[in-house]
C-alpha cells in the first residue's frame, strides 16, 4: 500500500518531536541543577509526537509507535555517548571468607520458603480477586470477565512483589492468606444470585 | 514497609532482594521465553522462509475459492479427514499465500484453484511453541509461560521501586567502570527506559497465558464447570449442524466477497471459513484486519447465498471485548507494518540483555562478597550463548535433515548446561559458544540458499535470512570486542573472569 507524501511528512515531523523531547529530557537531567522547564518541555514534545502520530495512524497505533521511538531513541543516544571501555579490565575487589555452613543452610531454607510463598499465595489471591470482581460487580458479562482477568494478573503481580520484598515473610503470608480466606467465604456464602 | 516518594534505604534493599529472588527463580526459562519471543516477531517471515519457493499472490478471484473448495473436499474425503469445516487463508500482507485447510490437511492453492504441496512450517511452529509453552503439553506450558509473565511484571514493578535515583541516573551509562557497575548501568538503563515495552509484553503475555486459568476458575465457581459458557461471553456460539443434513451447493464466494467489498472495503481480509461445507445450513465467516486498530480483527457471518447474517463487533461496541482482543497484536508486534517489527526485535534483544545482566549482577556480587559460584557462572554462560546456538542449530538440522527442532534444541541446551557444570572456564564457554552461534546462523542462511537458490533473497526469505545474518554480525562484533579486551587484560585475569565475558 502506497501512502501519500503528507503521511511521510507528518510521520517524519512526529519522529523529530520525539527526538527533541528526548534531547530536552537529556539536557534537563544531565546537568546538575533542577531544570523543570526543560524537563516538562521534553515530556510535552513526547506527548506532541504521540498526538501527531495519532493523527495519521489512529490513537492506538500512534501512542504505541511514539513510545517505541522514544525507547529506541534513548538507547541510540546512550550508545552514542557511552565511553566504551578499552585497555585492561580493572581488577575486581573481592572480600575473603565464606559464610558459615549453618548460616548458609538457614539462608537457603528461608529462600525456599519465600519462593514457595511468592508463587503459591499470590496465585490464590490473584485468582480470588478476579473471582470477586466477576461475582460482585454489576458491569456487563464481558467487562466482568476481562476486568476480572486483568485484576487477577495485577493482584497476582503485586502480591508476588510483596512476598519477595517484605523482610518479614510472615506479614505478606498472613495478609494474603486472610484475604484469600475471606474471599473464599464471600464466594461460598454471599454470592449475589445474579452473578452467574 | 513505609511507602513514600523517597524510598528509604531499607525499602530499596528489600525491593532489590525481592527482585533478585524472583529473577533467579525464573532466569533460564525467562531467557528462553525472551529469546524465542524476539525471533518470533518475524513469525510470518519464518513461515514463508521455510517454504521459500511457494507461490505468492495477493489477488485471488472468487472462482478460485469455488474450485479449491471442490478439490480440497474431494482430497479430504479421500484422506478420511473430518469435514466439519473448510477454511482459506486469504492472501494478505502478512501471509500472501492462498492456503486451504480441512481437518488436519493443509495445502497451498494455485491460481486456478488446483491444490499444490503440503504446508510445512514445523520449525516456525517449534519456535512459537517454545515461546508460548516451552514445548510442554499446551495446558501446562501456556500456564507456566503465563506465570513467567506474572513474574516478569513483578520484576518490572520491584525493579522500578528498587531504583531510588531513577531520574538522576536516567542517562548514566558507565561502561568503562567496574564489571559490576557496567552490568548495573546496562540493566538499569534498559529496564527503566524500555519499561513501557516490557510491561506491555509481560502483562499481555501473562493475560494471554493465564486467561485460560481465570476462565476455568470462573467456570468452576459460577457455571458448574461449564467453560463454554465463559467462552461464549467473548465469542459467538459455535454452530451445531444436524447429523444428516442434506447436501447443497457450496457457498457463493463471489457474492460473499462482493458484499464484503460493499460493507468493509477498507478492511484487509485474512481468512474465510465455511462451517459444514456443502450441507444445508452451512454458514461462512470472513475474518478481516481493521485499519488503525489493535484489535485482532473483525468477523462477519454470512449465509451461503452471500447475505450478511451479522458483524460480530470485535472492533466496536463492548470495550472489554476490544481490550481483550487488542492484547494479541500488542504482544506480537504485528501492527503498523515492518518498522514496528524491527522495533520489537531490537527491544526484544534489549529484554534478553536485561535478563542476562540481571543474573550477571548477582554473580558478580557473589564473587565480590567472597562467595563465588563458579559452577553456576559457567552453566549460566553456557545457557546465555548456548540457547541462541541451539535455536539456530535446530533451524539448520531441520532444513537439512527434517530433524525434530524441539528435540535438537532441548538436547543441546541440556547437554551444554551439564557439561559446563563440570568443565571449562566462563571466558572459554562464552567465546566458543558465540563462535558456534555465528557458525549456526550463517549455516542456516547457507543451507537455505543451497535449497532455495535465488528465492532466498526475495520477500520474506530476505527478511528471515537478514535476521540470521544480523544476529551473526552482532555476535561477531561482540566476539571481536571481547577478544581485543581480553588480549589487553590477559596478565590480569583470563581464567578468573566472572560472568563477565558474556
Amino acid at each position: 500500500m502506497v501512502m501519500p507524501m503528507s503521511f511521510y511528512m507528518i510521520a517524519g515531523v512526529s519522529s523529530v518531536f520525539a527526538l527533541i523531547g528526548i534531547s530536552l529530557l537529556y539536557s534537563a537531567w544531565s546537568c546538575g541543577g533542577a531544570q523543570p522547564l526543560r524537563a516538562w518541555s521534553g515530556w510535552g514534545f513526547i506527548v506532541l509526537s504521540a498526538l501527531s502520530w495519532s493523527s495519521i495512524v489512529g490513537v492506538e497505533f500512534g501512542v504505541s509507535i511514539a513510545t517505541l521511538i522514544v525507547m529506541l531513541g534513548v538507547f541510540a543516544l546512550l550508545a552514542l555517548k557511552v565511553d566504551w571501555p578499552s585497555g585492561p579490565r580493572p581488577v575486581e575487589k573481592q572480600r575473603s571468607g565464606a559464610a558459615e555452613s549453618q548460616a548458609l543452610r538457614l539462608l537457603w531454607l528461608r529462600g525456599f520458603l519465600r519462593f514457595m510463598a511468592a508463587f503459591l499465595l499470590p496465585t490464590v489471591s490473584g485468582l480470588t480477586a478476579g473471582l470477586l470482581f466477576f461475582g460482585f460487580t454489576d458491569f456487563s458479562d464481558t467487562t466482568r470477565l476481562v476486568g476480572g482477568a486483568f485484576l487477577s494478573v495485577t493482584v497476582w503481580t503485586l502480591a508476588m512483589v510483596w512476598c519477595c520484598a517484605d523482610k518479614k515473610l510472615l506479614r505478606p503470608s498472613t495478609g494474603l492468606l486472610a484475604f484469600s480466606a475471606v474471599s473464599g467465604l464471600l464466594l461460598a456464602f454471599a454470592l449475589p444470585a445474579s452473578a452467574a | 514497609m513505609k511507602f513514600s516518594f523517597k524510598p528509604t534505604p531499607g525499602f530499596v534493599r528489600d525491593m532489590t532482594d525481592g527482585h533478585s529472588v524472583l529473577g533467579l527463580a525464573v532466569s533460564t526459562l525467562l531467557y528462553i521465553v525472551c529469546i524465542s519471543g524476539t525471533l518470533a516477531v518475524f513469525y510470518n517471515e519464518f513461515e514463508r522462509w521455510e517454504q521459500a519457493s511457494e507461490l505468492e499472490n495477493l489477488n485471488v478471484e472468487a472462482s478460485v475459492y469455488q474450485t479449491a473448495t471442490e478439490n480440497a473436499i474431494a482430497l479430504a474425503t479421500e484422506e478420511k479427514e473430518e469435514l466439519k469445516s473448510i477454511s482459506f487463508t486469504i492472501p494478505n500482507q502478512d501471509m500472501p499465500r492462498l492456503v486451504v485447510e480441512v481437518g488436519e490437511m493443509e495445502r497451498y492453492v494455485s491460481e486456478d484453484g488446483s491444490l499444490l504441496g503440503k504446508v510445512e512450517h514445523e520449525w516456525t511452529h517449534f519456535l512459537a511453541y517454545l515461546h508460548f509453552a516451552l514445548n510442554l503439553p499446551v495446558s501446562l506450558g501456556v500456564v507456566l509461560v503465563g506465570l513467567i509473565g506474572v513474574v516478569m511484571s513483578a520484576l518490572i514493578v520491584s525493579g522500578l521501586l528498587a531504583h531510588p535515583k531513577i531520574i538522576k541516573d536516567a542517562f548514566s551509562f558507565r561502561l568503562s567502570g567496574s564489571k559490576r557497575l557496567q552490568q548495573v548501568d546496562l540493566h538499569n538503563r534498559l529496564g527503566v527506559w524500555a519499561s513501557p515495552f516490557h510491561l506491555a509484553i509481560a502483562i499481555t503475555g501473562a493475560f494471554i497465558g493465564l486467561s485460560q486459568v481465570a476462565a476455568f476458575a470462573i467456570a468452576g465457581v459460577f457455571f458448574e464447570g461449564d467453560s463454554e459458557k465463559v467462552e461464549h461471553m467473548l465469542y459467538r456460539d459455535h454452530l451445531v449442524m444436524e447429523e444428516n443434513a442434506p447436501e447443497v451447493a457450496y457457498p457463493d464466494y463471489a457474492a460473499i466477497l462482493a458484499t464484503m467489498d460493499r460493507i468493509a472495503p477498507e478492511e484487509e481480509r485474512t481468512r474465510i471459513e465455511v462451517a459444514f461445507p456443502g450441507r444445508e445450513g452451512q454458514v461462512v465467516e470472513v475474518w478481516t484486519r481493521v485499519p488503525e486498530r489493535l484489535v485482532w480483527g473483525e468477523r462477519y457471518h454470512f449465509n451461503s447465498d452471500g447475505s450478511l447474517i451479522e458483524k460480530e463487533g470485535w472492533s466496536e461496541g463492548d470495550t472489554a471485548k476490544q481490550v481483550y482482543l487488542s492484547t494479541f497484536r500488542l504482544h506480537f508486534g504485528h501492527f503498523s507494518g515492518f518498522p514496528v517489527k524491527i522495533a520489537y526485535f531490537l527491544l526484544g534483544v534489549g529484554m534478553c540483555l536485561l535478563v542476562v545482566s540481571g543474573i550477571n549482577i548477582w554473580l558478580v556480587r557473589k564473587r565480590q562478597r567472597g562467595n563465588p559460584v563458579v559452577r553456576l557462572e559457567r552453566v549460566w554462560t553456557a545457557q546465555v550463548w548456548g540457547i541462541p546456538f541451539a535455536i539456530a542449530l535446530s533451524a539448520v538440522t531441520y532444513l537439512l535433515f527434517k530433524l525434530n527442532a524441539a528435540q535438537v534444541f532441548w538436547s543441546v541446551t541440556l547437554l551444554l548446561s551439564v557439561v559446563a557444570a563440570f568443565t571449562g572456564t566462563v571466558a572459554k564457554w562464552s567465546m566458543y559458544l558465540r563462535v558456534a552461534t555465528i557458525v549456526a546462523c550463517v549455516g542456516a542462511v547457507a543451507v537455505h540458499v543451497a535449497q532455495f537458490g535465488e528465492d532466498s533473497f526475495v520477500r520474506a526469505s530476505l527478511v528471515a535470512n537478514s535476521v540470521w545474518l544480523v544476529i551473526a554480525v552482532g555476535i561477531a562484533v561482540s566476539c571481536f570486542y571481547s577478544w581485543v579486551r581480553q588480549k589487553s587484560s590477559e596478565p590480569v585475569s583470563l581464567n578468573t573472569s566472572p560472568a563477565g565475558s558474556n
